[in-house]
């Protein structure tokens, strides 16, 4: 299922939310709108939380994360740390991190298992988010793009590349990440699509301008929202689905 | 080196036409190419069918992997770190082995240093060029021949294999036009040359920088406010028409510019827009002809371009058997031998002058390097240069039998600090001499100033070095000189055992100021028994109060601890106690520190112990507690600890 949704009438909603499989962070804002939407969509399996990162309500380009953690950069204050930390499940790490690239979200993109890291990044950035995250690190460009958080987005079932990717390129990250990758747009062709993408195992949010070709590729690179149109079987099938990667969320 | 070069010269000796036809391979350490892509990765066009791939290559690093865990180890690898980077700055990828002889000669690649460190590095070619000005090729006879790099290609050019190379070499003979232009400080200088001999050449020179500040007028102007005093405004108006003549020049001479192969240029800095690159400048920046000279130059004269020419057409034929190697390690050797020398000689004359207790291994080979040194800057040789050598046996004064046994004696007593019969001998040899007699050659100073067999060691040495302070001041009251050194060049002042004896000297010195030649025996400044015995009470008392500093540090420690102690009994107490009982303590203290303040501090001991503690593991919150409900916590992991609790116990 993917829901289209605006920030304060802005597209860019991926810069304003973390969504991952475990918790979802919301930059706060004048309007509850925006929040409204994850609340009614996620809250039933996962926190939604309000946030903000050095008082700046960007928390989906500041940090990065998945279901065993969260990086917030050096600038988050203790307050917001401390406030994050009380709503976040008690089994998701959260690390501040001091790196010169301080916009994680741009610069890291990243799954349950793998992450695409920009080729800058400190050995003791990568270090840390092998260890609070859990996840393999490799050094890599996306269509000849160094900031991998903004120009890609994967989960666990499938991921959405910049469309200048190559095919060889697409061919490399998939067995990187081992799964599968398509290269494609956001928000009526944008090609940021850590921006317009907010994604998980089993809910897509994207921005409101996003064309329904767009949608349908997202959700069947995603395998997201298939037991909408399909028939009971296949329904059981799909719900499946959403239990194994929630099951696997809490475990 | 048993074989040696020869020096040629390119177009006059026949011998380097024959030789450079020969060439074969230019020798790997002077140039460097990178490997050509061997294969350029497999295109299969696959749609999106929403699969894993299972491709299992760097496209980045253009490599093949075996294996997921070979993948991921290449990934972190620094080599395929250091390619992403050659390839978003647009440079050409570089092969696994050639990136481990990079490696060998950086110490660690950094992924995420300022480009700047790692651009020497990245442009492997560019980097051998700039270390090895001249190529060695390889001849087809097994000989060496060496040619500037800047004859065979410019910076604009530069082969992508060594076979272009070697075709550049082979055509060199062939290529009599040269260009050699040379611009600096308002001096030009230009000539054109059909093999050696000069078709034509110019030189000429105006005033365009600033006398005795240096910079020309334009970089100065550039600089900040223009100066408007008539000596600038001549030096701009003389910057035009060098430029002017200049082009004037090379539109005279454009057809035979126009054959040369090499233009050899020089412009540093500013001079180069009046020849390169501007719009009507008589050379375009692109010119695969321009080369820049290899080697500094001096003022542009017509000389001064002869000499380069000069320089630039040697070319070296080494024998089959020559050894590079030999050749470039012999160089930094004499350097680094000068250095060692000196190292030794300032450290062994540093050893003699700081008080020489640990003399016994002093370097044997050093001495004689300071005792030269000691030669040459004594002012005033009173004595016998001889005695300052190693041996100076045939100066040594010796001793009959009898005067011989008194001064074993003498020795003895000195030895086993025996001062009754010390002076009893002292006595006993002064009347002895005192009486003319036969043997009064030998005179009573002469005894005490014996010098021992083998070590040349004096009385006062003895003395010294033991550390019997009465015997050397008795020593040198009664003459013994303590300005002779020993086998090993000491003085009796180097070998005192500590400060006191040292002291003796020094207040010898004081009180007998002209008696012996203090400053050949190296004793330092003189000192009188008041200002000596002011030194000491200052260190007495320095001493004492580091006495008590450190008594008082002992028992502030001790109160420490036990008040940790205390405290630590007191947490446990604290953390034994049951949720409920700590709300009813913190109520208590609470309602009693609103009702008294006064008393609080008064009777702190059991209220305080309780006031703030953390309710998880006890310890006193110093800074603003974490709470939650009436709960407050020193840390978070302390609060959530807690909470996780409760909500069990619950």
């Amino acid at each position: 299922m993917a829901v289209r949704t605006q920030f304060e009438s802005s597209n860019d909603i991926g810069v304003f939310a973390r969504l991952t499989n475990s918790y979802c962070l919301v930059g706060v804002g004048g309007s509850e709108n925006f929040y409204s939407t994850f609340e009614s969509e996620l809250n039933d399996h996962i926190p939604v939380i309000h946030a903000s990162i050095a008082d700046c309500r960007i928390v989906g380009r500041l940090t990065i994360g998945n279901r065993h953690g969260l990086l917030v950069p050096s600038s988050t204050t203790d307050q917001e740390l401390q406030h994050i930390r009380n709503s976040l499940p008690d089994t998701v790490r959260l690390r501040r991190c001091e790196e010169r690239l301080s916009a994680l979200g741009n610069v890291i993109a990243c799954n349950d298992y793998v992450a695409l890291i920009h080729p800058d990044l400190d050995k003791e950035t990568e270090e840390i988010l092998s260890n609070t995250l859990n996840v393999e690190c490799f050094r890599q460009t996306v269509a000849d793009r160094v900031l991998v958080g903004s120009y890609s987005t994967f989960t666990n079932q499938g991921g959405l590349v910049h469309p200048k990717t190559t095919i060889q390129e697409q061919e490399e990250l998939s067995s990187l990440l081992q799964v599968p990758l398509v290269a494609g747009t956001i928000n009526r062709g944008s090609d940021v699509i850590g921006a317009g993408l907010l994604v998980n195992d089993w809910i897509a949010f994207c921005g409101l301008d996003t064309t329904a070709h767009e949608i349908s590729v997202i959700e069947s690179v995603f395998k997201l929202g298939q037991h909408h149109h399909l028939t009971g079987a296949n329904a059981a099938t799909t719900n499946k689905t959403i239990k194994d990667s929630l099951v696997d969320a809490l475990t | 080196m048993s074989s040696t070069f020869k020096e040629l010269q390119l177009y006059t000796d026949k011998e380097v036409d024959n030789c450079l036809q020969s060439v074969i391979t230019p020798l790997k350490e002077h140039v460097y190419f990178p490997s050509d892509s061997s294969s350029a990765g497999h295109l299969s066009i696959a749609l999106p069918n929403l699969s894993v791939s299972e491709t299992l290559t760097c496209n980045t690093c253009q490599t093949q992997l075996t294996d997921r865990v070979e993948q991921t180890v290449h990934y972190k690898s620094d080599w395929h770190r250091f390619n992403i980077k050659q390839k978003l700055r647009g440079q050409s990828i570089i092969s696994s082995e050639k990136f481990e002889d990079i490696e060998k000669d950086l110490s660690s690649i950094s992924g995420s240093g300022s480009s700047s460190d790692t651009d020497e590095n990245s442009d492997s070619y560019h980097s051998c060029a700039r270390n090895n000005p001249k190529i060695i090729f390889t001849l087809s006879d097994g000989r060496y021949i060496s040619v500037y790099r800047c004859l065979l290609h410019g910076k604009k050019n530069i082969p992508q294999e060594s076979e272009q190379l070697v075709q550049n070499a082979q055509q060199l003979p062939r290529k009599i036009y040269w260009a050699i232009i040379m611009l600096a400080g308002g001096h030009f200088a230009a000539a054109l040359f059909e093999r050696d001999k000069i078709i034509q050449h110019k030189t000429f020179h105006k005033y365009v920088v600033r006398a005795k500040q240096g910079t020309a007028q334009a970089l100065h102007d550039n600089k900040g406010g223009k100066a408007k005093s008539a000596g600038a405004n001549l030096r701009r108006q003389n910057m035009l028409h060098l430029k002017q003549k200049i082009h004037e020049l090379f539109t005279t001479w454009k057809e035979n510019i126009a054959k040369c192969s090499h233009v050899f240029i020089r412009a540093p800095s500013f001079n180069h827009q009046l020849i390169l690159g501007e719009k009507d400048a008589p050379f375009s920046n692109h010119d695969p002809r321009i080369r820049s000279i290899p080697f500094s130059t001096f003022r542009p004269t017509f000389n001064e371009i002869k000499r380069v020419y000069n320089q630039l057409t040697r070319v070296e034929v080494y024998p089959q058997d020559f050894q590079f190697e030999i050749m470039l390690k012999q160089q930094p050797v004499p350097v680094e031998e000068e250095k060692t020398t000196k190292f030794t000689l300032s450290s062994s004359r540093n050893k003699n002058q700081s008080e020489s207790d640990d003399s016994e291994d002093d370097d044997i080979e050093n001495t004689p390097i300071v005792q030269q040194k000691k030669e040459e800057a004594r002012a005033c040789p009173t004595r016998n240069d001889a005695q300052f050598k190693q041996v100076p046996n045939s100066e040594r004064k010796t001793l009959l039998a009898d005067d011989l046994n008194t001064f074993n004696e003498l020795f003895t007593a000195v030895r086993l600090n025996d001062i009754q019969r010390f002076e009893d001998l002292l006595s006993h040899l002064k009347t002895l001499k005192t009486i003319p007699s036969l043997n009064n050659k030998v005179t009573y100073e002469d005894v005490l100033n014996y010098q021992t067999a083998g070590s040349f060691d004096t009385l006062v040495h003895i003395a010294s070095e033991k550390g019997y302070q009465k015997i050397v001041w008795k020593l040198l009251l009664e003459g013994a000189n303590p300005s002779y050194n020993n086998c090993r060049g000491k003085y009796p002042y180097n070998l005192a055992k500590n400060k006191e004896t040292k002291d003796t000297f020094r207040r010898f010195k004081h009180d007998y100021p002209d008696k012996y030649d203090y400053d050949q025996g190296q004793i330092t400044t003189s000192i009188s028994a008041e200002v000596m015995d002011k030194q000491r009470q200052t260190e007495r008392e320095k001493r004492r109060k580091a006495k008590t500093l450190k008594k008082e540090k002992l028992r502030s420690d001790q109160e420490r601890k036990l008040r940790e102690e205390k405290e630590e009994n007191e947490r446990k107490q604290f953390v034994s106690l049951t949720d409920a009982e700590k709300k009813t303590l913190a109520v208590r203290q609470n309602f009693e520190n609103k009702s008294s303040p006064q008393t609080i501090t008064t009777t702190t001991e059991p209220n305080l112990i309780h006031l703030s503690r953390c309710w998880q593991c006890g310890t006193v919150i110093s800074k603003d507690p974490f709470e939650y409900y009436d709960y407050k916590f020193c840390s978070i992991q302390c609060l959530k600890a807690h909470r996780t609790k409760s909500k069990t116990k619950v």
